[in-house]
């Protein structure tokens, strides 16, 4: 349980003139759930974006497993099928159904079958609760139920680990419920998840360490206890309050 | 006037003529010679007689000095051809001058009598009988004939010799018969009388340019339909390189793009038409009007299809990015489908707007629609044809505009989730309202930027 599946240091990034990222460093393990929490602009999505490379960092390095990501001569999309990421804007394709948009990667990523695709789809979408809403395309669903596709989606690449870029920022609080109950699920099934997000309950609940990130840079981490009931920088503690 | 200016071999030519005559034939044969016998071309274009409307016979008699006086003609024309309305108009010319006669006409069947008062001689000079039967109807069936029959002369009478051509006319085709009609008709002859609608709206121009017109309409439609799918996967191509990260490539489709863009399609066609012959590349008009047409369609497709591309939002790339998608296949699978749904409206005005376009190629000579108008309303001199071809484009362009609207109208509904409808699963209001709010604006921005491209 202790090797690191994602290792980040002195991760930098930039944006034109911009510093966002002024020099991260992280590691996750295998099987844990990581909560990431700052303030806007504080670069947590750009550090999760850059895991995956969707963006390129400045300098750093970012470990995959045994692979480095910041090796430009890193096959990256050999990396990415192992690296589910789930978006804010959930980003489904609204011109394939529930079913089409889990099914797609697998085909042709992946080189599955289209049965065994098909078979995989339906599993994914049975576990975030959409079993009955397969034909549907993305256009006809809720906010939550688009999102939990998207979840699906991630989830039937069978992924290393988990990114969740505020999954629930877009949704209306009553339908962020469902979309964090998977996220608890899967948490409970051991799936290595890295999640930026604003819910503190669901840090409280499911992290195994939770990390503050403020102006480019990882101000404290910890466990959620150590972190939410004992601070201990101002600007965490700033943050916190805030915050509840 | 060669004849006076060498006149001694002409009379040179005149006496030998005259001895082998006065050898060969015996005293009472005639030189007469026939030097007319045509018919006026009476249908709405072209140069043809038909059968079953009026005509003017036109009959020249020749009659030389040696000839004897010609005192009366018999016309004998084909079997069933009808003088009801006929009215005919005999004259003698001498030399250059006209000779008042009173000939007494007759007809009998499908002969035309014609008797002088005095006999017609030519003891001056060379003299030509002409007679000219306005209004006569050929029978409608067609054929060929030589006008034959009797001529009266003061040494007895002889057969009308042949003339050198035949008369040809013609069995009328649908046009001309409904064309006729339409001239018996006494509404189309009220309906003329009013200035405007002779012009613009004239009957029997109408039909003559449906008939004529159609070739050249249906030219259009396979230069536009051939041209307009070349045109697809060359704009695509543009469009890709315009939007590669490999700078010539870029710098080449943006050129390629803007110079045709830039420029009247006008001169387009005369540079292709006029430049590649020159350059050894030969082909019929019709292959170069496609070509043409192809070369600047893709250059207004390369822009709708990367405005397209473009309006696709970033997140379906990192999505499909996220997946471990290829560039290529996130644009095949992904972003290409999308793309193809919301540049429909936009690609159907662009093939409206070629489909136009074919009329310019009219310009260098290629028999479409507008080439066939300009033609039926120089020799009718009548407005009426334009209108006729302004009819078969929109026979075209209405059902399409159309087509555009519902595409539109289905797109927007699309992509902006009203799809709610009773049979469609409830959608839960607001939640997806911003992403569907931005995919509106977009797909409306990609409809109004090509419009803005139209010509």
């Amino acid at each position: 349980m202790d090797q690191p599946i994602v290792r980040i240091q002195d991760l930098h990034k930039s944006f034109g003139s911009l510093e966002v990222l002024k020099g991260v460093d992280l590691e996750v393990n295998k099987g844990q759930v990581v909560v990431i929490l700052g303030p806007s602009g504080s670069g947590k999505s750009t550090m999760l974006r850059c895991i995956n490379r969707l963006e390129v960092s400045t300098s750093g390095h970012i470990w995959f497993e045994d692979q480095e990501i910041t090796d430009p001569k890193t096959n990256i999309n050999g990396i990415r099928e192992m690296i589910g990421m789930v978006f804010q804007s959930f980003n489904l394709f609204p011109h394939l159904t529930a079913k089409g948009n889990v099914m797609l990667a697998q085909q042709k990523v992946l080189k599955r079958s289209k049965a065994e695709a098909e078979k995989t789809a339906m599993e994914n979408l049975d576990l975030v609760g959409l079993g009955d809403k397969i034909d549907y395309f993305p256009a006809q669903l809720s906010g939550g139920q688009q999102q939990r596709v998207a979840i699906a989606r991630a989830l039937a690449m069978d992924p290393h680990v988990m990114l969740f870029d505020e999954a629930t920022s877009a949704l209306d609080p009553e339908l962020v419920r469902g979309v964090l109950d998977v996220m608890k699920s899967l948490a409970k099934a051991g799936m290595t998840m890295i999640v930026v997000t604003h819910e503190m309950g669901f840090a409280r609940d499911v992290a195994d360490r939770v990390v503050f990130m403020d102006e480019g840079v990882v101000h404290e981490q910890g466990t959620p206890e150590e972190v939410f009931d004992n601070p201990q920088s101002e600007r965490t503690k700033d943050f916190l309050g805030h915050i509840s | 006037m060669t004849t006076y200016q060498r006149p001694r071999v002409r009379f040179a030519r005149l006496i030998a003529l005259a001895l082998a005559v006065a050898v060969l034939v015996p005293a009472s044969a005639s030189a007469l010679e026939v030097v007319q016998s045509s018919t006026r071309p009476n249908g709405f274009a072209g140069q043809d007689t038909y059968g079953g409307i009026p005509t003017r016979l036109t009959w020249k008699l020749k009659i030389d000095a040696a000839d004897p006086g010609v005192q009366s003609v018999a016309l004998e024309l084909p079997e069933g051809t009808n003088f009801s309305e006929s009215e005919v108009i005999a004259a003698v010319l001498k030399g250059v001058s006209k000779t008042a006669v009173e000939p007494t006409i007759s007809f009998d069947g499908n002969t035309v009598n014609v008797a002088f008062n005095e006999s017609v001689d030519s003891l001056e000079s060379i003299s030509y009988i002409r007679v000219e039967v306005e209004d006569l109807v050929l029978p409608p069936k067609g054929g060929t004939f030589q006008v034959t029959g009797s001529i009266a002369t003061s040494t007895g009478a002889v057969p009308v010799p042949p003339a050198k051509e035949p008369i040809i006319f013609k069995e009328m085709t649908r046009a001309e018969s409904w064309i006729a009609w339409l001239d018996a008709q006494p509404w189309v002859a009220k309906w003329n009388s009013v200035l405007f609608l002779q012009m613009f709206f004239n009957p029997q121009i109408i039909i003559a340019s449906i008939f004529v017109q159609f070739k050249g309409w249906l030219l259009a439609i396979l230069l536009v339909a051939i041209g307009f799918p070349v045109a697809i996967p060359v704009g695509l191509l543009l469009a890709f390189a315009k939007m590669s990260t490999f700078g010539p490539l870029r710098w080449i489709s943006s050129a390629y793009i803007n110079i045709v863009r830039g420029t009247p399609l006008f001169l387009q066609i005369y540079i292709v038409f006029f430049g590649l012959p020159l350059i050894g590349i030969q082909g019929n008009k019709i292959v170069l009007g496609v070509i043409v047409l192809a070369l600047n369609s893709s250059a207004y497709l390369a822009e709708i299809f990367r405005a397209g591309i473009q309006s696709i939002s970033k997140g379906q790339f990192e999505a499909a990015s996220s997946l471990g998608m290829s560039y290529w296949q996130a644009m095949q699978h992904i972003i290409v489908p999308q793309t193809v749904k919301r540049v429909l409206p936009t690609m159907t005005s662009e093939f409206i707007l070629l489909y136009k376009d074919t009329a310019m190629l009219s310009a260098v000579g290629v028999f479409e629609l507008m080439m066939y108008s300009k033609n039926l309303s120089a020799i009718t001199g009548n407005i009426t044809p334009y209108v006729v071809a302004a009819g078969f484009y929109l026979l075209v362009t209405t059902p399409l505009i159309s087509y555009v609207r519902t595409l539109e109208t289905r797109l927007a509904v699309a992509e902006g989730g009203a799809a709610a409808d009773d049979t469609k699963p409830k959608k839960k209001k607001g939640t997806g309202g911003l992403l569907t709010k931005d995919a509106v604006s977009e797909a409306a921005l990609v409809g109004s930027a090509a419009h803005h491209e139209s010509r």
